[in-house]
């Protein structure tokens, strides 16, 4: 039997380990039979060794370029190199989709082998709901889109792989993005266990917290990541496109920074039960509805796998049965986790709901956008676009005012009113504001209004977490600046780090829209062009030969304008992919921190010369150093949880709990 | 212990009507109702637009539609460096036979395009050249083949973008050719 | 005064969401070389905003002025070959419009059938701010009023008392 047979048998024994998860310690929890709860993290497990077998055998395949699995045949060609042949494993539908329950069933494991302090019961039904979602996923698998399958006559060479795919940002893309995206099942199991178990308090919000955190940093990464690739693969510059794809992961990751930030009130507070619950359901529908969109072939993108209504009908009922019964079963039991009311509005709970509130509009709005041309279309027939026009003016004023919010929240007190924080913090805020609303107007001429509200916005946010750390840093009386460092509970460290992420995205995103450079030229070599204060020689063009591509090649001398000295060298050129016969733009990018030199080669030959766009893009690279600063802030966070819950003692199964 | 509030229904119903979009539009796909590669022109019902093309024959004399009134007429957008309209050749050989068809030559060379039409044949009445594309976008071309069917009054009836196969000939083309009887 | 300077913040973001009516301060040539450009800079900054506008049919989710297509192509030079012309900038979004349909705007025009789409986002908006304030309205009849000056007093001194670096604030 061949390593594929084996692989394959592997995926059989998970699916049927996935049914057994579902099913078993869940009828340990209606019966109260210990024995068969405990079947839930033995299940988990297992399955989950039985996945990881399943991905070596497909991916030793991808390696080996054995040509007779027809995934290998179709994707992959022995001339690619060997990190692109492994990243060739999840670069197609079905061995992405692999990779997805890799991730889910791993997800599973982990906590099956953690949370010791969870009571068996809790853990039964979030692993028999994990198991219910792995359970359909393989059934997707096995049943419509088996990577495994082999082909009668081996070719002898495979098809090769999207050139575009071939690169290094983009081998890690989708494991990233897929770490958030699954990893948002295991709150969503939570939520489904809660619901039917009827116990959603402060110790469920409790161990459900860093499950959330490391989804969303993951997500979070995932996205810059793409986001990033976009940036210096696709030749134009761009980063973020509104493509319906990059909508179906932005989605999820609003809905989950909404539910971090719930999930503090419920274990702070014993608050917002019931929204939590169901936030925590959306985030996760939201992650199974991108999937649909990717694989149905409803919507074209640049990201749509070759598509198959058919596998889209399967995706759809996994979605209708996945979702439709966990909103089922919360519009029936939701309303008894409500609890009244406890704190005024003007208190941190209340800026924490303007938060949520805020970010399920983004969620809405972008979820309206990306799917009103499929409902036209369905209803009268007529096809229109909703392209960045329509999220630019919609999208960006809710999180403008979801950035006023960000320095208000941390500084009010629980349950009602102001700390003595507060004015402190506020003025400092406002006067920043209006300080630089005055200097960007001043200096930039012609500047539109809306980016002197841009600017106002950054330096609110910056002063706001500036001021919230020097007012809880400032040495008093007992112990110095180090003391009270310490005392600082590292959740409100990661905090700031990840709220100035923002700071830092939000002057990336401004610094290039506003201040840019572009150069568009036509020029023969030797001749010049000076941009941002470089002068750009175009010195040769020529002809190179790659691993698996042939590529035309300019050479840029940049130079400082003033002073003639040198700066760099760029190269930016076309490539011919033999195997696939496809043309792609390589730009040439410098990036530093005070920005990005970007080049890109058109066409020409030397004697009418050739076409050349220059670019000088000023902190673009903070668009990604912000995205990464807020993954961090999620990172510093989660981990001073786990240092302060290290302390608790496991909780016996037969004490009544907090269910305040 | 059964507290009912009709609130909580909401995400519940909001869901279902995403899914039954999903739904609808699946089963268009797969049913070949719909395509979402395929754009619908907006011309038609309208008039042919009138775009003065110089003919491949003849560079000096123009290509006039009004002369083919009274008939339904095929204006079929092609290039020799179109690999799809190759494909498409012997199904508009066929068709020359019932109705007659002129060719645009869409940004292609006057040599190009008449070595293309002798290896696979001319099936025109008449050839215009778009050189340019600007005609092509008076009409709402945005790729080639392009193939527009028109009735005897001068109104577009139909469009078809890419290559006509028998399967488009027979569900499409041949009813609404009927329906103009 | 910290509410005054709310209100100016506010009205800040409110007035960034319409920055998109008002050209952008520089546009983006990003696929264009240099011959397609126009020599009155006036009229080539028009050109590109509207590029921006329009989008690349052949492509996913690109507008004209971003993509290397073909048509992409052959559009730009109509737009500018319009704008020579001396039509204006609505006059050439109907053209294009009326041969290529909606599907060629890359924001959808404000008509019946875009209606909904366009009030929607405002009106998400209204509804969780009607929604969030309905949480007072729940929560007045069992939340305790803000800390008086007496209650705030109080406390001062009794963290005098007790002499502790710890304030009551939770993260």
């Amino acid at each position: 039997m061949g390593l594929t047979e084996f692989g394959h048998f592997a995926l059989i024994s998970a699916f049927v380990l996935s049914l057994i998860q579902s099913l078993v310690p869940l009828v340990g929890t209606v019966r109260h039979n210990m024995q068969l709860m405990l079947v839930g993290p033995a299940a988990a497990i297992s399955a989950a060794v039985a996945c990881v077998i399943a991905f070596g055998a497909l991916v030793t395949s991808f390696i080996r370029s054995d040509f007779s699995v027809a995934l290998v045949a179709n994707h992959s060609h022995s001339a690619k190199p060997l990190i692109y042949k492994i990243s060739g494993t999840w670069g197609n539908h079905e061995g992405s989709l692999l990779l997805w329950i890799l991730i889910l069933v791993i997800y599973g494991a982990v906590l099956a082998l953690s949370g010791r302090t969870m009571p068996t019961l809790l853990k039964a039904r979030i692993l028999a709901v994990q198991g219910m979602i792995s359970s359909g996923f393989l059934a997707f698998s096995l049943f419509t889109s088996n990577p495994f399958t082999r082909l009668a006559n081996a070719p002898i060479d495979g098809k090769g792989l999207n050139p575009i795919l071939q690169d290094p940002g983009l081998a890690i893309h989708p494991p990233m993005l897929y770490l958030g995206y699954v990893g948002l099942s295991i709150a969503f199991a939570f939520a489904v266990a809660g619901l039917i178990g009827g116990d959603v308090d402060r110790l469920w919000a409790k161990w459900m917290r860093p499950w959330i955190m490391a989804a969303w940093c993951a997500l979070t990464l995932g996205i810059a990541l793409g986001s990033w690739w976009a940036y210096y693969e696709l030749g134009w510059g761009g980063w973020w496109f509104w493509d319906p794809v990059e909508n179906a992961s932005l989605m999820p990751w609003l809905a989950a920074t909404a539910l971090l930030h719930s999930a503090i009130v419920v274990e702070k507070r014993g608050q917002l039960k019931s929204w939590t619950v169901l936030l925590a359901i959306l985030a996760f529908s939201l992650s199974l509805v991108g999937t649909f969109i990717v694989r149905s072939g409803l919507l074209t993108s640049v990201h749509s796998f070759a598509s198959d209504p058919a596998r889209g009908v399967f995706i759809l009922g996994i979605l209708l049965v996945a979702v439709g019964i966990p909103l089922l079963l919360y519009a029936w039991r939701g309303p008894q986790l409500m609890r009244v009311a406890d704190f005024n509005l003007k208190s941190r709970e209340g800026a924490l709901i303007a938060n949520n509130m805020l970010l399920v509009v983004a969620t809405a709005i972008v979820l309206l956008g990306t799917f009103y041309p499929l409902g036209l279309e369905m209803i009268t027939g007529a096809r229109i676009t909703v392209g960045p026009p329509y999220f630019d003016a919609t999208f960006n004023p809710v999180m403008g005012i979801l950035v006023v919010i960000m320095v208000i929240g941390p500084v009010m007190a629980w349950r009602r009113g102001t700390t003595p924080r507060t004015k402190t913090t506020l003025l400092a805020a406002s006067v920043s504001a209006i300080i630089a609303g005055i200097i960007g107007g001043a200096m930039v001429q012609d500047i539109a209004i809306g980016a002197v509200g841009a600017i106002m916005l950054i330096a609110w946010l910056a002063m706001g977490i500036a001021a919230d750390i020097w007012i809880q840093l400032k040495p008093l009386q007992r112990g110095g600046l180090a003391a009270r460092w310490h005392r600082l509970p590292t959740e409100v460290l990661g905090m700031w780090i990840a709220h100035f992420g923002i700071v830092v995205f939000l002057l990336g995103a401004t610094g290039d829209g506003l201040f840019r450079s572009e150069q568009v030229v036509r020029i023969k070599p030797g001749e010049v062009v000076t941009i941002a204060g470089r002068d750009v020689t175009l010195v040769r063009v020529f002809e190179r030969q790659g691993p698996n591509f042939q590529a035309l090649t300019a050479e840029l001398e940049y130079k400082d304008a003033a002073s003639g000295k040198f700066i760099a060298r760029l190269m930016p050129e076309k490539r011919v992919y033999t195997a696939e016969r496809q043309t792609t733009t390589e730009a040439a990018i410098r990036p530093r921190l005070g920005g990005d030199d970007y080049a890109v080669l058109g066409d020409g030959d030397d004697r009418i010369g050739y076409s050349l766009r220059l670019y000088y893009k000023p902190l673009i690279s903070w668009i990604w150093g912000g995205g990464a600063l807020m993954a961090a802030g999620g990172l510093v966070a989660m981990i001073g949880r786990r240092r302060r819950s290290a302390v608790t003692a496991p909780l016996p199964d037969n004490v009544a709990r907090d269910t305040a | 212990m059964s507290r009912f509030r009709p609130t909580f229904f909401i995400p519940l119903i909001a869901f279902l009507g995403l899914v039954m979009i999903g739904g609808l539009a699946l089963q268009g796909t797969l049913s070949g109702s719909r395509n979402p590669n395929q754009l619908p022109s907006v011309l038609i019902g309208k008039p042919a637009p009138d775009v003065p093309l110089p003919l491949l024959q003849n560079n000096q004399a123009e290509l006039a539609l009004d002369a083919y009134r009274g008939q339904p007429l095929l204006v079929n957008f092609f290039a020799s460096w179109c690999a799809p309209c190759r494909a498409e050749a012997p199904a508009l050989e066929h068709l020359s036979k019932q109705i007659s068809i002129i060719g645009i030559a869409y940004k292609d060379r006057p040599q190009d395009t008449r070595k293309f039409l002798q290896q696979y044949g001319n099936p025109f009445v008449a050839i215009g050249r778009d050189d340019d594309g600007r005609a092509g976008m008076a009409w709402g071309v945005y790729g080639v083949p392009e193939t527009y069917l028109i009735a005897p009054s001068g109104q577009i009836k139909w469009r078809h973008a890419g290559p006509l196969t028998r399967d488009v000939i027979t569900t499409q083309l041949l009813a609404k050719l009927a329906e103009m009887q | 005064m910290i509410r005054s300077g709310l209100y100016i913040l506010l009205i800040g973001v409110f007035v960034m969401g319409s920055a998109r009516l008002i050209p952008p301060l520089i546009s983006t040539a990003n696929a264009i070389t240099a011959e397609e450009m126009l020599a009155d800079p006036l009229l080539e900054n028009r050109a590109r905003n509207l590029s921006q506008k329009l989008r690349c049919l052949v492509c996913q989710n690109q507008s004209i002025d971003d993509s290397d297509a073909d048509l992409a192509k052959d559009l730009r030079r109509e737009v500018r070959a319009q704008l020579v012309q001396g039509k204006t900038d609505e006059a050439i979004l109907s053209d294009l419009r009326a041969k290529y349909g909606d599907f060629v705007l890359l924001a959808p025009p404000l008509a019946k059938n875009t209606m909904a789409l366009w009030l929607a986002p405002i009106g998400f908006l209204l509804l969780g701010i009607a929604i969030t304030l309905g949480v007072r309205r729940r929560a007045s009849a069992t939340a305790p009023s803000p800390i008086s000056q007496a209650e705030r007093a109080q406390i001062e001194a009794l963290k005098q008392q007790h002499k502790t670096a710890r304030t009551c604030d939770q993260p």
